[in-house]
């Protein structure tokens, strides 16, 4: 049997153990927004909008699209792809909370309902184990929720193109999409260096999760939170907040979006501090700290997994 | 190079290895000691299990069962020495359990899987495992291979684990209370299935239990363990002509006191004396010995070992 057979079938057990979370959930949250999105761009006849100081109230969706296609001349594909990263923000926020609640009960749940002892009963290493639940946790929700959001934006998008269709519009606009499929093939290699960067804090969850006797929540939470107050009490400064913060968004602040000039300098200007700020971590000595110390709870929380019994 | 090494790299026949593997403990212990703060669950105990066994290891609870299994499971941590198949279970775990299986005294099976979904894990992990033979166990009971297992019952899970245990070409079956909670009828089964099924000469199996009476009869060896030592170790063919029980009048008491009894008891006015490598001729003066079942050799052997006394 090789390894690769087994490693196949511990990517297999992820899955399905981690298929609400990774799967369900996000399908559900998708299916929201997707269904909120359509619903306001149905209502617009009833409502009435207008687009800036000036130019008629826009009565019919096939009249939004036209209207927007003006706004956006020439950088359709632009106006698209940022309305379409806007519509998968929720999606793409609450993935911080399935990594961290999959995360949070991989080692702590077997270890109620004791099954860790049947893994335990399997020729699979501790390492090899953990570094699953790992994976499984800290990577495979990331991957899930990026294929369950395009899969969502292209529903979003055919209904879309339906009632456009029915209104007469020119629904051409509506498939101007190639800078955000752009983005999203990118997303993929970015989330092994998100994987990286955030280890400090996935780590420590992992580390939660294998030694939390009970309360695995507070567990995780409470000694950060402890942390920032001790810290903000006694040194009336805020490192550790900052630092915890940045592992989740790791922009330095100074370069947002100012000063920008239509569609196209909006999305051209986000996608590069977006993709800027990650593809940048390898240069930074901050990454490498980071990945030792994740790596440091991952070792610890190895070793607890060792000697559960 | 000494005539030690010298003999050693010799060839060896094939029939003498084989017949050299036949015989050598598959798991051997040299003051196996393990301690939690200030409890001590195993003393430094010595034993040695040989292939084709099947040994019971008996004691109350607390005695020490269960840190023994763990140990030999490589599931803790441990002082002294001690090797299963040669090798440390402490450090080479996942190595030796493609050699052991082990069923513990709770349904430890994912409820969250299938048993599909169960015999897809081990068919991907477990070099060992025969999925044919895994269908083939459950095709016979009534356990559905599509419902999640927190859906079955505990004796459906434990036909379910057992199928997957039968279907592992191991060497080495440790269970640990494994039909704790079950009914009779399915405590029954599972032992025949085991031994009709499973055990042969080449497999060893421990199993501890509480109901020592139901897995008496499969037994080829007992341990007895009490406060993490152990205080009996025999075959149980042994046991026979090793223990012998008398019940006399009350009158007899005193003669029978003199012959050295492991235990005493009384009832309605008679006396009961348990011994232990007795002379059976001069038992038989006061009365005829009586064979005792293995509970009862427990039960005697407990309350005669004060704490802290060794083999």
């Amino acid at each position: 049997m090789s390894r690769l057979t087994k490693y196949a079938a511990l990517a297999r057990r992820e899955v399905q153990e981690t298929w609400t979370g990774s799967v369900i959930t996000p399908a559900l949250i998708m299916a929201v927004v997707v269904l909120v999105t359509v619903l306001a761009l149905s209502a617009v006849p009833q409502g009435g909008i207008s687009i800036g100081d000036e130019g008629p109230d826009i009565n019919s969706f096939a009249e939004l699209l036209d209207r927007v296609g003006q706004e956006a001349e020439g950088d359709e594909d632009k106006l698209m792809s940022t309305f379409l990263l806007g519509v998968s923000l929720p999606l793409a926020l609450a993935t911080y909370f399935i990594v961290f609640f999959t995360l949070l009960g991989s080692l702590y749940e077997d270890r109620r309902d004791r099954s860790f002892l049947f893994w335990k009963s399997m020729p699979v290493s501790d390492t090899e184990e953990v570094l699953a639940r790992f994976l499984g946790g800290a990577l495979l929700p990331f991957v899930t929720v990026n294929l369950v959001t395009l899969a969502g934006l292209l529903v979003l998008l055919v209904c879309a193109t339906v009632v456009g269709l029915a209104q007469g519009a020119n629904v051409g606009l509506l498939w101007q999409i190639g800078p955000y499929l752009q983005l999203w093939l990118l997303s993929f290699p970015l989330f092994v260096l998100m994987m990286l960067w955030m280890l400090p804090l996935t780590g420590w969850v992992l580390f939660a999760s294998s030694v939390a006797p009970r309360a695995p929540f507070a567990f995780a939470v409470l000694p950060p939170v402890l942390a920032m107050a001790i810290e903000g009490v006694v040194f009336n400064s805020g490192r550790v907040a900052e630092w915890l913060g940045r592992r989740i968004v790791p922009m330095a602040g100074d370069d947002g979006i100012d000063d920008v000039d239509g569609f196209g300098e909006f999305y051209d200007s986000l996608s590069a501090m977006m993709l800027g700020d990650w593809l940048d971590l390898p240069t930074m000595p901050e990454f490498y700290v980071s990945i030792l110390v994740g790596a440091a709870f991952i070792a610890l929380a190895i070793w607890r997994r060792r000697y559960t019994s | 190079m000494t005539r030690q090494a010298t003999a050693s790299s010799e060839p060896v026949a094939p029939a003498e290895a084989a017949a050299a593997d036949a015989t050598r403990p598959i798991v051997r212990a040299r003051g196996l000691a393990k301690q939690y703060g200030d409890f001590t669950a195993l003393d430094h105990v010595d034993f040695d299990v040989a292939p084709g066994r099947i040994l019971g290891v008996i004691g109350a609870n607390g005695a020490g069962k269960t840190t023994l299994l763990n140990a030999i499971l490589g599931l803790i941590p441990h002082e002294g020495e001690l090797t299963v198949f040669g090798r440390d279970p402490a450090r080479e775990r996942a190595a030796l359990m493609r050699d052991v299986c082990f069923i513990a005294d709770v349904a430890t099976l994912p409820k969250w899987m299938t048993a599909a979904q169960v015999f897809d894990y081990v068919e991907g992990v477990h070099p060992g495992f025969d999925r044919t033979v895994a269908l083939d166990f459950l095709s016979r009971t009534s356990v559905p291979l599509s419902k999640k297992i927190k859906k079955l019952s505990k004796g459906m899970t434990t036909q379910l684990h057992l199928s997957i245990v039968m279907a592992i070409d191991a060497r080495l079956l440790v269970l640990d209370e494994p039909t704790l909670g079950l009914d009779i009828l399915f405590r029954k089964q599972f032992y025949r299935s085991l031994l009709e099924e499973y055990f042969d000469d080449s497999r060893t199996i421990i199993v501890t239990t509480h109901q020592v009476e139901e897995i008496e009869h499969i037994l080829t060896d007992v341990m007895f363990i009490r406060d993490g030592r152990i205080v009996l170790e025999a075959e149980t063919e042994a046991l026979e002509t090793r223990f012998a029980q008398v019940s006399v009048d009350a009158c007899h008491a005193d003669a029978l006191r003199d012959l050295g009894p492991l235990y005493e008891s009384g009832s309605l006015g008679r006396k009961t004396f348990v011994f232990d490598g007795a002379d059976r001729a001069a038992l038989q003066r006061f009365a005829p010995p009586q064979r005792m079942s293995l509970a009862d050799i427990f039960v005697a052997t407990m309350q005669d070992a004060p704490k802290g006394d060794s083999q």
